[in-house]
């Protein structure tokens, strides 16, 4: 069991990503807010035992609470849509049939986030969450692996799916912007 | 463009290239594996461009989650927290 004083200072130093974290989940406001208050209730009975750091440890409990909310397994499809547009990006030698374009110069941060967050939205919860704590929080894999309760393998394929489909949904935006 | 170095190994084809770089081996790939990767990279453009376009998407999505909510409104979810809990 974790001391006030020390709920007092994760509250300090996590709540701001963990209420992000739930915002990028895809829930309001005020849920994002409940579900980080029930995070930080649960950090309280819960057995802290610094095998992880405790933001990683805080993010698994969270994420435990949005799939609960949302009642997904969360489970992983074994042929994604998104498989076959990345492939047909390329000739059967491996060689690239339509070769990535743009974007001509770097969008200033407002103008990005806002190309990216539709293409956010599509992401099923479990890429997008993968996704999300290895390029906004940079977490490291293990930590990752640990807090969705998947594999190094699996990971991998999270991440190429999310990375693939958003690539191609920001090219889209890229060149008519 | 298949960047490919004959004779001693393969650096593999752009779609193996391109699959590798999505799912993050240059950031979490044993030593050969990276190896490999920034081979092929330092020889074909496409695969740059392809890396580019990863790096833009990261940055976007730091962009993206920094805007979800203000500076003000995590300090006052803070305060509630600190309330609530201790």
């Amino acid at each position: 069991m974790l001391e006030p004083q020390a709920i007092a200072a994760a509250v300090r130093e996590h709540s701001g990503v963990l209420f992000r974290a739930a915002l990028g989940q895809g829930f309001s406001d005020a849920d994002a807010e409940e579900l980080v208050q029930e995070t930080f209730a649960t950090l309280l009975s819960a057995r802290f035992e610094g095998r992880s750091t405790l933001r990683t440890f805080l993010f698994g409990i969270l994420y435990r609470k949005c799939l609960e909310r949302r009642r997904e397994a969360g489970r992983e499809l074994a042929v994604d849509p998104g498989d076959e547009v990345f492939e047909s990006r390329f000739h059967t030698g491996g060689h690239w049939a339509k070769p990535p374009r743009g974007p001509e110069q770097d969008a200033d941060a407002a103008e990005a986030a806002a190309l990216i967050s539709d293409c956010l939205k599509a992401l099923p919860p479990q890429q997008k969450e993968a996704f999300r704590l290895r390029e906004v929080d940079q977490e490291e894999s293990a930590a990752v692996c640990n807090v969705l309760g998947v594999s190094d393998t699996h990971l991998r394929v999270l991440l190429f799916r999310a990375r693939a489909k958003l690539r191609e949904c920001l090219e889209g935006k890229w060149k008519r912007g | 463009m298949e960047a490919r170095l004959t004779g001693l190994f393969s650096v593999g084809s752009c779609r193996e290239t391109a699959a590798r770089l999505a799912a993050g081996v240059l950031e979490t790939g044993g030593f050969l594996e990276r190896l490999l990767l920034r081979i092929h990279l330092a020889i074909c453009p496409p695969c740059r461009a392809f890396a580019r376009q990863l790096a833009a998407l990261s940055a976007a999505a730091r962009a993206w989650s920094a805007s979800l909510a203000s500076p003000a409104r995590l300090a006052a979810l803070e305060k509630k927290l600190l309330e609530r809990l201790t």
